[in-house]
């Protein structure tokens, strides 16, 4: 009991001193207030200490404490180490998500030549970190939307002979299935590109073009 | 004498500021921030070594550094707040400076969450 007082006047006698110092260093703006009522909480708590270990709280409060700034921080919880590492496993498979979906996009965009409207690329991956498959790739969903919404007929073009390059510049020296966004030529293509890059089964990457 | 070297640094920087206002503007408030710098990071280094000595007498005393930490670090963002919002005031940009110190009081306040939290658990845990 006697070191317990001890420790305890001491607490409130050095933080005392201390503050009385920092007082006269505190830049004198409207900060001041501000440190004035943290200094004050600090005071308080220290007063408070004995109530608190008669109460067997003291594990909680610090508990309390760390949970609470852990949470400020956005790190989860300082206290929890565990909690941490999971945290960093789910970005890793993040990370890695979205790498092999910039990958599929790469692919995708050598593959089709003419324009393309919006993207979406749906991974499905083992996420469980206690499964022995942990980042196996499940299936691939790919959906292209075809921004012009209709086949573009390529069929009689007038090619100005004399004019140069530069007023053929929208000429289209394509043939008509391989300018538009074809259903069948792209599904095997890209698929055959996909499973070939990510080394995986075709039969679980499925391709769709939507018009 | 560090003080000599502080108050030198400080009454030439000055001096450049006032004839430089004239002329330009835009370098003489680039001097009086470079001072304000050089001289903020000179007595950084020397309340270093004293925050040292705190640190280990409070270890000592066998008092919780969990108190010291908390209030070393409102007086720091005190401290840096004051100096960015100074350097804005004398840019003539006060707008800019409300917000630095706008910032800082959130994150002073930031830092007081924590104890409050605490306290309050603690609080109502007593009161039966």
């Amino acid at each position: 009991m006697a070191e317990f007082l001890r420790n305890w006047i001491i607490n409130i006698t050095v933080i005392i001193i201390f503050i009385m110092l920092l007082e006269t260093i505190i830049p004198s703006s409207s900060m001041k207030r501000y440190i004035n009522v943290i200094v004050g909480l600090m005071i308080i708590v220290v007063v408070i200490k004995p109530f608190v270990l008669v109460k067997d709280y003291a594990e909680d409060f610090h508990l309390k404490f760390l949970e609470t700034s852990g949470y400020i921080e956005q790190s989860g919880a300082a206290a929890d180490s565990e909690r941490i590492v999971e945290f960093q496993q789910k970005m890793a498979v993040e990370v890695f998500e979205n790498n092999l979906k910039r990958l599929i996009e790469r692919i995708i965009d050598e593959n089709i030549d003419s324009e393309y409207g919006e993207l979406s690329i749906n991974l499905w991956l083992e996420k469980d970190f206690e499964s022995k498959d942990f980042g196996r790739i499940k299936s691939v969903e790919v959906i292209i939307n075809n921004n012009s919404g209709e086949v573009i007929e390529v069929d009689k073009i007038k090619i100005a002979v004399n004019e140069g390059a530069e007023a053929n510049k929208n000429v289209i020296n394509k043939d008509k299935v391989e300018y538009n966004l074809n259903n069948s030529r792209i599904r095997s293509d890209i698929r055959d590109e996909i499973s070939k890059a990510l080394g995986i089964s075709e039969s679980i990457v499925s391709v769709e073009v939507r018009q | 004498m560090d003080i000599m070297k502080i108050v030198m640094t400080g009454i030439i920087a000055a001096l450049l500021a006032v004839v430089l206002r004239e002329e330009k503007p835009e370098t003489a408030f680039a001097v009086s921030l470079v001072t304000g710098l050089v001289i903020f990071v000179f007595v950084i280094t020397k309340l270093n070594s004293v925050m040292t000595v705190f640190k280990h007498f409070a270890a000592k005393a066998n008092i919780d550094i969990l108190y010291f930490s908390t209030i070393l670090k409102v007086i720091a963002i005190a401290y840096i707040t004051e100096f960015g919002a100074q350097i804005c005031r004398d840019a003539g940009e006060g707008a800019i400076a409300a917000k630095v110190e706008f910032a800082g009081k959130v994150l002073i306040m930031v830092i007081a969450i924590p104890i409050l939290a605490a306290l309050m658990d603690i609080m109502i845990k007593i009161i039966p």
